[in-house]
């Protein structure tokens, strides 16, 4: 039996297979680029509210059907005040992720009656802020952005 | 450096907001009004509702505490968008139905649908739910592409062949407004996924979906175990990562066929340095 063709195979078949597995560097470069610059995006953004007796306060107004201001920017281990109050209809709030101790997500907030939430910004990261009341059609397009800044950003205050 | 976990949610169709119960629509009398009318002449009821729920800007419109029996109403102009009566859930008794004629009994609300709708709609697949009733799937297909959340599904007795409900998407967002080529490969979208996790490659082929307006890359990743990303396919930003979060189409494989088209944003960053 001649073996020199299945010899061939064996010697030449693993280079394939390899190749297969094996990442574009390109596509690794453009990857870690892409990373690096939406990263910076977040960067970019300015603190939030103001500091009162050691407290960050921030103002968030929950309109039909949007969040003003729509991206809220703490620092890491500040404590923090939310004053969110509903303009229009009723409307509720949650950062989507962020336990906040105490606080029922299905709260109702209404016009006059704001919610004040106080919790400790521990967990750096970036969550969704949504309404979590029906406020009409449109509803599910109601969001906002809260960005918990860390120190390896270089962005303490 | 501190890895950044990002849970960013770039577009909120995915929020847990989009399925509430027992909603209040007492500040908008009117809607209130003109929906209950519409689930009430569609259910040939004269029942007050004793329930509303919205499922992602429909409004089920709900006539008995006891089981499930309402309307979907879509509030933009009161049409029906689905219905559901589980007192037509026959248990305990064979299946009578074959799989050809759910097929067909499927088809006819299919048929029925608008065809603006239709012909978006692709036939999926059916599954036996745990009630023993069978669900048909079309899912919305726009450029090749599979649209997330948007289907058209119905629920059919095995015993007796009757429709226990039915649910269409009212597609919120119009196939005009999308865009559906990506400007980064699967391959990149992967790296981005593991880069910013820091997490292991699993063998799981991307596949590209429509989110919203905008082309997605769904990769897997492993951290402790399997997650998936979904994966902004024209800026290369995190939607999210976890448990897949749409029903996606049984053997669904679209994504390395589709031409990437790289946009400024894409195309600056592969020309630096």
């Amino acid at each position: 039996m001649n073996i020199r063709p299945l010899f061939l195979l064996i010697l030449v078949l693993p280079s394939f297979v390899l190749s297969g597995c094996q990442v574009n560097s390109e596509d690794v470069l453009l990857a870690q680029k892409i990373v690096d610059k939406n990263k910076e995006k977040y960067d970019q953004y300015p603190l939030s509210g103001e500091i009162i007796d050691g407290v960050r306060e921030i103002k968030i107004s929950a309109y039909q059907f949007y969040f003003e201001p729509v991206v809220v920017v703490v620092n890491k281990g500040e404590k923090i005040r939310l004053i969110v109050s509903a303009e229009d209809v009723p409307h509720g709030f949650e950062i989507e992720g962020l336990h906040i101790e105490g606080y029922e997500i299905d709260t109702i907030i209404r016009k006059g009656l704001p919610l004040v939430l106080e919790f400790e910004a521990k967990e750096e990261g970036i969550w969704q802020m949504i309404c979590t009341i029906y406020c009409g059609f449109g509803h599910s397009t109601m969001s906002g952005t809260f960005i918990i800044r860390g120190e390896s950003n270089g962005m303490a205050m | 450096m501190k890895l950044l976990i990002l849970i960013m949610l770039a577009a909120p169709v995915f929020a847990h907001s989009n399925l509430l119960y027992n909603i209040d629509l007492s500040f908008d009398p009117t809607m209130a009004q003109t929906i209950t009318k519409a689930a009430q002449t569609y259910l040939k009821t004269a029942e007050t509702p004793n329930q509303y729920d919205y499922d992602n800007e429909l409004i089920a419109v709900k006539f008995d505490k006891s089981v499930d029996y309402y309307a979907l109403v879509y509030p933009v102009d009161n049409s029906i968008f689905g219905f559901r009566d589980d007192t037509l859930v026959t248990t305990g008794s064979s299946e009578k139905i074959s799989k050809e004629q759910r097929k067909e009994i499927a088809n006819k609300i299919f048929e029925n649908t608008p065809q603006t709708y239709k012909e978006q709609l692709r036939y999926g697949e059916e599954s036996r739910t745990y009630l023993g009733t069978y669900i048909t799937r079309y899912y919305r297909y726009v450029n090749e592409i599979y649209v997330s959340g948007d289907h058209l599904e119905i629920e059919i007795d095995a015993t007796d062949g009757d429709v226990i409900g039915w649910r269409l998407s009212p597609f919120l967002t119009p196939s005009q407004k999308m865009t559906t080529n990506p400007a980064i490969s699967g391959s990149v979208a992967e790296q981005i996924a593991l880069k910013t996790y820091n997490a292991e490659k699993v063998s799981f082929e991307p596949q590209l979906i429509i989110i919203g307006e905008k082309p997605h890359w769904i990769v897997q990743i492993k951290m402790f175990y399997p997650l998936y990303v979904a994966v902004n396919a024209l800026d290369g930003s995190i939607l999210y990562f976890g448990p897949l979060r749409t029903t996606m189409p049984k053997d669904y494989s679209v994504g390395k066929e589709i031409p990437i088209v790289p946009n400024k944003f894409i195309q600056q960053l592969e020309n630096s340095q």
